[in-house]
């Protein structure tokens, strides 16, 4: 026992009553010369460590068990009798060290080693607030190579070189849209970073914001170098507290340190951010309408031409780009855009961060280069399903992506390879769904999203989305009809046709790839009126399957009105007057006897 | 120039056209709701969409997006006319199907496009809800339950009117247009939103429920409240005017109008009217013929210039008179009687300038026209109230500034509506403008090089003058308009206008009457002598040189400060004429009274201030016994039967200054005038016509003084409290308003014209007088 | 800010680092991205707070940093020991991370229970080591 002891705290507190009477460390000291533990277990001063009632306390470490010092007389037997009362079984014996050989390396956990890490570089390894932590991990660099060693055509050049593209999701070759803004000759120019992130379940930019802030900051002087801009805002949405935070403390560092502000590095170029928080508007993630929130105005999209390249905020050329975006520039410059171009496929370059979310083990942030297939992603690393369950689909792209079914788990995730199965990579958000979600249920969550977050300005999203909702609610509730299903697509289908943006052209598609992938489905609902995954409460039974009941009594248990009466060895009996369609006892049943 | 193919129809348009434009062109019939051509494209019903052969399936809004060379359009697949259905049958979802009330059927572009589609069906069900509606605003009624979100109201009052009235509050399928607040209507009334509607949502307060839009007959005209010369449609049921609206130009486009224009036109009917002819017999005013009435004028007229001579006879034009009737009114008064006081009241500003001007640019000078407006860089404006003078400049200039890189200077000693847009806005210290356009004539003339330092006195922002010469000094296409003060001298910003020509060869003089314009340039009709003031006019007659006034719409009482005094100058003359439309107050003191009648009731020819001629035909029958100016005015020269032959006299020389003695600044602090107080134009117009109309009034609400927010504070009032103003000269009762803009310790008085205790307050020639305000009650 | 400014920086940064091995300073980050708020991290870090500031322990330094990736195992720490390979921990409480205080920071022994795995993602490294 005595060798799974490291180290013995003893009060060494002035105000202990009992110190004075005992001197406790001469005591140990002697008692462990006596035993000959002396060089192998070391001894710690500390405060109080417990209320000491009849003798001064001391604490064997690890395990933290503490004893009273009663007398002075024969203390080595007392030490020894602590030690015997040590019970510590898991804890081996001297020599056996196999307690460290339990804890894997790393480096043979899947969720780690399949990802590479590029603008997530420093994630949970450095305090987000200290700008010296940054600078320590190679921070502002890349920066300083830019403003001394690089004209900005240079920049421009490296970037285009890189191959990176948008990660907002549209993709537009970034290198390209510095260029273009950079040639015209209107003043002054503006950088935004779009923090806006409005997809449900997505959370890259947050995080990217929330742990390192200043791979951020440093892009976005980077571009304003590079296309000629004084002046950048990051307009992250007021839902993100912390990040804004985290943002606005990096700002003052940054601006402390001469890195925003007047003369950076002392090249003569100046720059500096503000941070615009936004007001719970999906639609101002779009880049139009978000120029126009930070304006002072209604946040609707409007037409183009212009682009916002040409004429953007204030009517000025602006340069939009994403948080992961701007977040990989310093490690574009620092290690060439070369080394960007031969991570991930050639129209896709380097890596993206996807946030997976939903029925997995491994919920999380997966950066993994450009091309890395679906499977790879969702089972090894992410884990495979959580419990028990199979998987049915995977969303990808928030509200504007489809969903994809286990047919398509081989394909590689780029900008351009899901088109044709009717879904898209979006900026990053996947979803994983198990056999309990209704794919029926899920194009309604997705419908309703936007429809709240419709700006009304154009009459297909704002009418005609609704109208979809009010289909879609119609057959969950159990009233669909036949001839729903060709409404619900030709409205998707005239939508995504002719909205004026981005929400409402990619609104329809988890309706569009539900429909196609998933049709039985719908048609159970309808037809049947019967919902296979036991989502859509107006269409179960709540009926008690004699043949698949194993008379386990849980499904009883678990209900908070007694509706259900059991006996043992009986089949569950449930009374429909007083169920309240809970479906309690439907998550419990572990043998899919209820519906 | 670029070519391309619209169902194979080839056309060609200028670079920078709309797909729409161009199907315009090749006249094919593209479908649309939220576009006005007035206002910049939306892209929100989606129903103009079109596609391109070279991209089958992909569906393009044409309203906004670019023509290219060779590009290949088709407007009528079978994939774009099930769009343009569906999007129809989406917009009925939410719209009432209140046809048969609802006073937009036979003009309602919802249901034009839902006959020519053939919407018979509602697939998508409905889902009606009702929104807000008011009642309560004056002039315009606003139903958003048939509002269909196209947004042009929005946008035709927040680009082009400037006041953002109405917007759009909450997303998505709650959105409504609102303001904010939900209260009533507070702006200029202009109505464009009206116009611009599409559907029943806003309807004309006072055309509703009054008769069906196919039994109108429309006729186009030119609007008579001012000088710009908008052109508007009258609508007339067998007869009877029924409503006015801006009127749609060859190429589809509807104009612009305001307030007056759209919603004064009850004036024509007003109750102050005159329909017959009177004449003052024992003491009294009684009804008699033309003849008699005439034939009494003539007399009196003729005994008075043999015995006094002809300069004891002045004559004062309101400047609605046609063209051809200012020539006869000329050749009557000024060469035949051989009047030498010819002026005006109302145009008194516009007169003042171009004389000046005249005098100073020599007689082949041309003002500027609307071309130049729509192609200068730079529009300076000298003197506030221009868009006040005449509201549609201000869509107008704001259309104009639409443009990349436009500057609107304005120089005011007081925030009009035009300073909210200005690119440079500069503000001088109030009583000191004319000071100020003296100095900088003299800083831009060829004595010195730079702007004085004194010219901070006049608290005009250095910088901002500084700009402003270097504005000038640039390679712009420059035009300066100049806008008179109502009480005020207007001699050195006609100066300071003569100067730039100069540079510009583009000035704009404002403040015309309906054909000021025509009677000075066309006719002749140059205001000369003592009538060219209202004040050298008073001391004339006070002199006893001038005995006999002959009133051709105008009306001393309810137009100059004094009225105490101008009423007891009028009462000592021997002959009062007035030849109007409407009865004033001088209508009481008149000897002959002849009704005369109104612009849209004449034929002739009218130039507007922009140097647009319009020949016009009456479109309203005339009113009572009523005559057309120059009817009356051949027969009275017919009575007067002088026998001499007309002498030609040239107009005489403008002096280069008046007689009007600039009054010094009074103290303000003496007896506790705290604060300043300047009249200023008002928006519903000053006007005779204007002011004659009921609905106008509603909106007008009589005096009013504007002040600062924390002056109004400060003294604790109540939102439109009534107030006692008072000044050295006189006291009135007035609604008291607020306005950040307005600097402190100014008071802006607002409606004078009319009201003889607002025109009380002020002072001849002075443009600023002390003033203090009391609560009633205190 | 110059070149040299910056890099010294850095190399103070470093010297920092190498200083604390030898005074045998032990680092604790504790993840506090929102997700790991969200999970409790909070009341992790005033549970290690309240115990180094109960027993007097000066050689433990507490970082706040983002979010570590893993979010399903939030509230998640990783545990520097000097000379010994870091340690992640997840799904932790007051209760466990008390355990992990006394049995591997003050203890040096990993508490493999609570452990997900040891060791830091590429390309992360400790800086002192270069």
């Amino acid at each position: 026992m005595i060798s799974s002891v490291r180290k013995i705290a003893y009060c060494a507190s002035r105000e202990c009553r009992f110190r004075m009477p005992i001197d406790v460390r001469s005591l140990l000291e002697k008692a462990l010369d006596e035993l000959g533990y002396r060089d192998r277990i070391g001894l710690v001063e500390t405060k109080c460590l417990i209320s000491c009632f009849q003798g001064p306390s001391i604490m064997f470490l690890p395990s933290g068990k503490v004893f009273q010092v009663l007398s002075e007389d024969n203390f080595t037997q007392t030490f020894k009798d602590f030690v015997a009362a040590l019970q510590h079984p898991t804890l081996p014996l001297l020599g056996e060290h196999h307690a460290e050989k339990e804890i894997p390396g790393i480096e043979h956990l899947a969720f780690f080693a399949k990802q590479k890490l590029i603008v997530l570089r420093n994630r949970g390894h450095i305090d987000a607030e200290s700008i010296e932590e940054y600078i320590a991990h190679d921070g502002y660099l890349a920066l300083y190579k830019a403003l001394t060693a690089m004209t900005p055509e240079a920049v421009i050049g490296e970037v285009k070189l890189s191959g990176l593209r948008g990660r907002g999701g549209a993709g537009f070759p970034t290198g390209t849209k510095w260029e273009e803004t950079r040639k015209y000759g209107s003043f002054p120019k503006y950088v935004i970073c779009n923090g806006d992130e409005g997809d449900p379940g997505a959370f890259m930019d947050r995080s990217i914001m929330e742990s390192d802030p200043h791979a951020v900051l440093e892009g976005m002087i980077v571009c304003g170098y590079a296309i000629g801009s004084h002046k950048g805002y990051i307009y992250v949405r007021a839902e993100y507290p912390l990040a804004i935070r985290m943002l606005r403390t990096a700002i003052d560092r940054a601006r402390e340190k001469g890195f925003l502000g007047r003369n950076i590095l002392g090249t003569g170029f100046d720059f500096d951010i503000d941070i615009y928080p936004g007001a719970g508007a999906f639609v101002c993630g779009e880049s139009t309408a978000l120029m126009f929130s930070i304006e002072g105005k209604r946040g609707m999209p409007r037409t183009k031409p212009p682009r916002s390249t040409e004429s953007g905020l204030w009517g000025k050329p602006t340069c939009l780009n994403n948080v992961e975006t701007f977040a990989n520039i310093p490690q574009i410059l620092l290690n060439g855009g070369n080394w960007f171009r031969s991570i991930g496929t050639a129209d896709s370059t380097g890596t993206k961060v996807f946030s997976v979310a939903g029925d997995v083990k491994n919920v999380g942030l997966m950066e993994v280069p450009m091309g890395t297939d679906l499977r790879t992603i969702i089972f090894e690393i992410g884990g495979g399903i959580r419990g028990n369950a199979r998987f049915k689909a995977v969303q990808l792209g928030g509200p504007s992506g489809g969903c994809l079914t286990e047919h398509h788990l081989h394909l590689p995730v780029t900008y351009d390879s899901l088109h044709d199965a009717g879904s898209m990579m979006g900026s990053g958000g996947v979803v994983i769904l198990d056999e309990s979600n209704c794919m029926v249920d899920l194009a309604r969550y997705f419908i309703q999203f936007s429809v709240d977050e419709s700006c009304g300005k154009c009459v297909p999203c704002r009418v005609g989305l609704k109208v979809m909702l009010g289909t879609l609610e119609k057959i969950i509730e159990g009233q669909g009809e036949p001839a729903d299903l060709a409404l619900l697509e030709r409205q998707a289908n005239h939508i995504a046709a002719t909205s004026h943006c981005g929400l409402g052209q990619a609104a329809p598609t988890p309706v569009l790839s539900t429909l196609r992938y998933f049709h039985d489905e719908y048609v159970a609902h309808i037809r049947e009126k019967r919902c296979p995954a036991l989502v859509c409460t107006a269409l179960i039974r709540f009926e008690i399957d004699a043949e698949a009941c194993t008379r386990c009594g849980l499904c009883s248990k678990v209900c908070p009105v007694n509706a259900i009466t059991w006996q043992q060895d009986q089949v569950a009996v449930l009374h429909r007057e007083q169920c309240i369609r809970c479906k309690s006892c439907i998550r419990a049943c572990q043998y899919k006897a209820i519906h | 120039m670029i070519t391309l193919k619209i169902n194979d129809i080839e056309v060609t348009v200028p670079r920078g056209s709309t797909i729409l434009e161009a199907a315009e062109r090749a006249r094919v019939f593209i479908p649309t709701l939220c576009h006005d051509k007035r206002i910049t494209p939306y892209g929100a019903c989606r129903l103009c969409v079109v596609e391109d052969r070279k991209k089958p399936g992909n569906l393009i809004p044409s309203c906004f997006t670019p023509a290219r060379d060779r590009m290949d359009i088709v407007t009528d697949t079978p994939g774009i006319l099930e769009a343009v259905r569906t999007q129809l049958q989406l917009i009925l979802v939410n719209h009432p199907l209140e046809c048969p009330v609802c006073d937009k059927a036979g003009e309602c572009t919802l249901q034009d496009l839902v006959i020519r589609y053939n919407i018979t069906e509602a697939p998508f069900g409905t889902d009606r809800f009702a929104r807000c509606v008011d009642r309560d605003s004056p002039l315009i009624e606003r139903d958003m339950t048939r509002c269909v979100l196209c947004g042009r109201c929005v946008r035709i009052c927040g680009e082009l009117q400037g006041r953002d009235e109405l917007e759009f509050i909450h997303r998505g399928h709650k959105t409504v247009v609102a303001t904010d607040g939900g209260r009533a209507l507070d702006c200029d009334f202009c109505g464009l939103c009206v116009s611009t509607c599409p559907v029943g949502a806003l309807n004309d307060k006072l055309f509703k429920d009054r008769t069906r839009v196919w039994k109108l007959q429309k006729k186009t005209t030119v609007c008579s409240h001012c000088g710009l010369g908008c052109r508007v449609d009258f609508h007339l049921e067998k007869g009877q005017l029924r409503r006015i609206t801006p009127t749609v130009f060859p190429d589809g486009k509807k104009g612009l109008i305001c307030v007056r224009g759209h919603f004064g036109w009850r004036a024509f009917e007003s109750p102050s009217r005159l329909s017959a002819p009177r004449i003052r017999r024992d003491g009294a005013l009684r009804e008699t013929g033309w003849g008699e009435a005439v034939g009494y004028a003539a007399k009196a007229l003729g005994e008075i210039r043999r015995s006094r001579g002809a300069s004891s006879i002045a004559l004062l034009t309101a400047d609605h008179l046609t063209t051809e009737e200012a020539r006869a009114c000329g050749a009557l008064f000024r060469d035949t009687l051989g009047c030498t006081d010819i002026g005006s009241l109302q145009a008194a500003g516009y007169r003042r300038i171009l004389s000046v001007l005249d005098a100073e640019l020599g007689p082949t000078w041309e003002p500027a026209t609307l071309k130049d407006l729509n192609e200068a860089e730079t529009l300076i404006v000298l003197g506030g109230g221009a868009a006040e003078l005449h509201p549609t400049l201000k869509p107008l200039v704001n259309g104009l500034m639409r443009k990349e890189g436009r500057e609107l200077v304005v120089l005011s000693p007081w925030p009009d509506t035009l300073t909210r847009r200005a690119t440079l806005a500069l503000t001088i210290t109030a009583g000191y403008a004319e000071d100020f356009f003296a100095e900088l004539r003299g800083a831009l003339s060829a004595e010195r090089t730079h702007a004085s330092a004194d010219i901070a006195r006049f608290g005009v922002d250095t910088c901002g003058l500084a700009r402003l010469i270097s504005l000038l000094g640039e390679d712009r296409k420059t035009t300066v308009l100049v806008a008179p003060d109502p009480f005020g001298d207007n001699l050195q910003r006609a100066r300071l206008a003569a100067l730039l020509h100069g540079r510009t060869r583009s000035i704009l003089p404002l403040g015309a009457q309906v054909n000021s314009a025509g009677a000075l340039r066309k006719a002749g009709l140059s205001s000369c002598g003592a009538a060219v003031e209202g004040l050298s006019l008073i001391e004339a007659i006070e002199a006893g040189r001038i005995r006999a006034l002959y009133l051709l719409g105008e009306d001393p009482l309810e137009a100059l400060p004094e009225p105490a005094r101008v009423r007891a100058a009028l009462e000592r003359l021997e002959l009062i004429v007035c030849q109007s439309p409407f009865e004033t107050a001088v209508t009481d003191l008149a000897h002959v009274v002849l009704p005369a009648a109104l612009a849209p009731e004449k034929g002739g020819t009218i130039l507007s201030l922009l140097g647009f001629e319009s020949e016009i035909r009456p479109v309203l029958p005339l009113f009572g016994q009523s005559r057309p100016d120059r009817e009356i005015l051949r027969d009275l020269a017919g009575a007067l039967g002088t026998g001499e032959a007309p002498r030609i006299h040239p107009p005489s020389e403008m002096p280069a200054t008046t007689g009007l003695a600039r009054s010094a600044a009074q103290d303000t602090g003496a007896d506790g005038f705290s604060f300043r107080l300047t009249a200023v134009p008002s928006l519903f117009g000053d006007g005779l016509l204007s002011r004659q109309s009921p609905d106008l009034a509603q909106t007008r609400r009589g005096l009013r003084i504007v002040m600062n927010g924390e002056d109004f504070e400060q003294m604790g009032l109540g939102e439109r409290e009534i107030v006692e103003v008072r000044t050295p000269n006189g006291s009135a009762r007035a609604e008291a308003g607020h306005d950040a803009a307005v600097p402190r310790n100014l008071l802006l008085l607002r409606h004078a014209a009319g009201s003889a205790a607002g025109l009380s307050l002020i002072r001849p020639g002075a443009d600023v007088v002390p003033a203090a305000i009391a609560r009633i009650g205190t | 800010m110059t070149i040299k400014e910056l890099n010294k920086i850095k190399e103070t940064y470093i010297d920092e680092r190498k200083r604390e091995i030898e005074e045998g300073v032990i680092t604790v980050d504790v993840h506090m991205g929102t997700c790991g708020i969200a999970a409790g991290a909070r009341g992790v870090f005033a549970a290690l707070q309240g115990e180094i500031e109960r027993l007097g322990v000066e050689n433990v330094k507490l970082r706040v940093t983002g979010c570590a990736g893993l979010c399903s195992m939030e509230p998640m720490i990783t545990v520097h020991l000097p000379g010994q390979t870091p340690v992640k921990y997840g799904k932790l409480d007051a209760a466990k991370t008390r355990e992990i205080f006394y049995s591997h920071i003050l203890g040096g022994h990993p508490k493999a229970e609570y452990a997900i795995g040891q060791g830091l993602e590429k390309p992360q490294k400790r800086v002192e080591i270069e």
